[in-house]
């Protein structure tokens, strides 16, 4: 390490980092899958398969196109969400320079470097609505509604062309913050180069704002604009703690399998999962807190094309979801995740990292699914009328999310192995 | 516990607090308090400028039950709350606001967070001020000018005559032989 030291001419420090590259714990074995990982990534495959085709299928049973379509779109906004939240966490640990999360970086990189395919996958069905079946579940593609007043307002937004032109840029802006990111640590893995770190901050500054606008934007263009008469302020928070929420969960899911596999022994300890305990934890309480703001803003305000999105989610079945998500994705995990033991335990936290998937699932589900049940015709169906295409869906993109990543990880070094704050996260310790 | 403690006394007859015993650096005494939390010592405390990382674990610090405190209460902070509000807008004086039910739970959730947050900082400082004893307005150790220097650049180890295990002599001999300067004797109850 000190010939690089003395090769790289803007090294000034006179002395360079600690010299990591012969320690035990960074040895291959450690930090690499090589390949140990490939029969999962393989049954993640199958699921991915499986479950995509039982989706595709369903549209040409009694379930129909328009429940298939609204389907995949539950599955896919959430496995996005999951990926944009590893962007957040890339970006915001570069920004705050964290020296404590270095360990678990990695897998927030290849979480973000998924974010622009997902997208890609998210976008297949507005595009076929757009194309093919003519607004089925984006009511606003619908020729029907051309002459509505509320949509002719939006038309300038909510028109094919710059739809088209938005998805676009969300795909170039995340394809360009989570490449950059991903390419500069993976370059400081070879040369070791620590200012390579100092450019990954500066791109995480205008990286930041460019994912804040472009995360709210889709959210609009993916989800909201489903039911055209529905706006929200708090939509594009909204979308973005769910990101965040899942993503803290999978990442403390994916930490601890690879503990479990035997990998990243003492590079990630109880400490580090206390901290993303906490991201857990406090991404619980954001999420209630802006889900409960914008639903009572809207209950209080009592505006009809606003109200009238809460009101088909407060009756006929959907009140049982409306409730279970003031349970699920608020009380218990609070009640849980508030305990020191559980945020220090990797097994306590698998647990609740799955639950916290699965009700992730079911906001997306609570908020695409109505507009199938709400369709004029089809009154007799409930939310669960036909529930195994929406579970075959995500079973089956998170089946294409776990190969894809488990793949992704096994392409390099599980952690950021010459990261000039690698010392500092290896030593991390919480003192309270 | 309840065996029969000796009440020290110095020779003029004032009682004695305890014994202290400077150290000249952190690791100094981080290293001391270990060997004093493993010779069976209760009573006793370690005195430094700033923090020192992982001294709770040298000095064998149980968890403190503040969080257990605060928990308690939150709780009655929230159902304080909203067994207030669904009293005095379901029961006791029921009135329409924007032809809204009578005891909606949408309005009390603001009021119940403020009230929970409300009780359980109240709680947490008052709780935590009377686990520290505090507020008072003396100490024993604040008459040696010497102990003054620890919130500056000094590091003491005082142990205290209400331990169990505490002899005049023995424990000043330990500190001795675990490095402390200067020790000395503390009077005052």
């Amino acid at each position: 390490m000190s010939a690089h030291a003395a090769v790289h001419g803007h090294d000034h420090s006179g002395h360079h980092h600690a010299d990591l590259s012969n320690h035990p714990l960074l040895a291959d074995g450690n930090v690499r899958l090589n390949g140990s990982g490939n029969g999962l990534s393989m049954l993640f495959l199958l699921m991915g398969v499986a479950g995509i085709a039982a989706t595709v299928g369903a549209a040409f049973t009694a379930a129909g196109k328009m429940h298939a379509m609204a389907s995949f779109q539950v599955a896919a906004m959430g496995a996005l969400a999951i990926c944009l939240g590893g962007m957040f966490f890339t970006l915001v640990m570069h920004l705050t320079a964290a020296g404590w999360s270095v360990t678990l970086r990695r897998i927030m990189e290849h979480l973000a470097m998924l974010a622009p395919v997902m997208l890609i996958i998210a976008a297949i069905v507005p595009v076929t609505d757009l194309l093919l079946t003519k607004g089925l579940l984006y009511t606003w593609m619908n020729p029907g509604y051309e002459t509505n007043y509320l949509l002719g307002k939006k038309a300038g937004f909510l028109n094919p062309g710059f739809f088209l032109i938005r998805l676009g840029v969300y795909f170039l802006a995340w394809t360009l913050i989570a490449y950059r990111l991903n390419s500069l640590s993976l370059a400081q893995d070879r040369s070791g180069d620590k200012w390579l770190t100092n450019k990954a901050r500066f791109t995480s500054a205008w990286g930041m704002l460019v994912f804040a606008l472009t995360t709210a934007f889709a959210s609009f263009d993916l989800l909201m604009s489903m039911d055209f008469r529905f706006f929200s302020t708090m939509w594009g928070v909204y979308y973005f703690a769910a990101a965040a929420f899942s993503s803290a969960a999978t990442i403390a899911l994916v930490a601890a399998s690879l503990l479990r596999a035997g990998k990243l022994q003492g590079l990630i300890t109880g400490e580090h999962f206390h901290d993303v305990g906490k991201l857990m934890f406090s991404f619980t309480v954001f999420w209630s807190y802006i889900a409960f703001s914008q639903y009572f803003l809207i209950w209080y305000s009592n505006i009809p094309e606003e109200t009238v999105w809460f009101t088909v989610r407060k009756e006929d079945g959907w009140e049982k979801i409306f409730y279970l998500l003031c349970f699920g994705h608020f009380i218990a995990p609070f009640l849980v995740l508030v305990f020191r033991d559980v945020k220090r335990s990797p097994n306590a936290l698998i647990l609740v990292g799955l639950w916290m998937l699965f009700i992730h699932f079911v906001d997306m589900f609570f908020i695409i699914r109505p507009m199938v049940t709400t369709r004029p015709g089809n009154e007799a169906l409930t939310p669960f009328t036909n529930i195994w295409v929406d579970v075959a869906a995500v079973l089956g993109l998170l089946g294409v999310l776990g190969f894809a990543l488990i793949r992704r990880l096994g392409s390099a070094a599980l952690v950021p192995i010459r990261d000039p704050r690698l010392p500092e996260a290896m030593e991390h310790k919480n003192y309270v | 516990m309840a065996k029969n403690r000796k009440v020290y006394v110095t020779e003029s007859g004032e009682p004695v607090y305890g014994v202290i015993a400077e150290f000249a650096t952190p690791a100094d005494v981080y290293h001391a308090a270990e060997k004093v939390r493993d010779a069976g010592y209760t009573k006793w405390d370690v005195y430094a400028p700033f923090p020192i990382h992982g001294i709770d674990e040298a000095m064998g610090q149980k968890r403190t039950v503040l969080p257990l405190i605060s928990a308690s209460a939150a709780g009655v902070g929230v159902l304080g709350a909203i067994l207030m509000q669904w009293w005095m807008s379901g029961v006791d004086y029921p009135i329409v606001v924007q032809g809204k039910p009578y005891a909606p739970w949408e309005p009390f959730v603001p009021i119940t967070f403020e009230l929970g947050v409300l009780f359980t900082a109240f709680a947490t400082l008052i709780g935590m001020l009377a686990l520290n004893g505090l507020p008072r307005h003396n100490h024993p150790l604040l008459k040696k000018e010497r102990f003054l220097a620890v919130s500056d650049d000094a590091f003491a180890i005082c142990i205290e005559s209400g331990d169990d295990k505490f002899d005049p002599d023995q424990t000043r001999s330990m500190l001795e032989r675990l490095g402390g300067k200067h020790i000395d004797l503390v009077e005052g109850d």
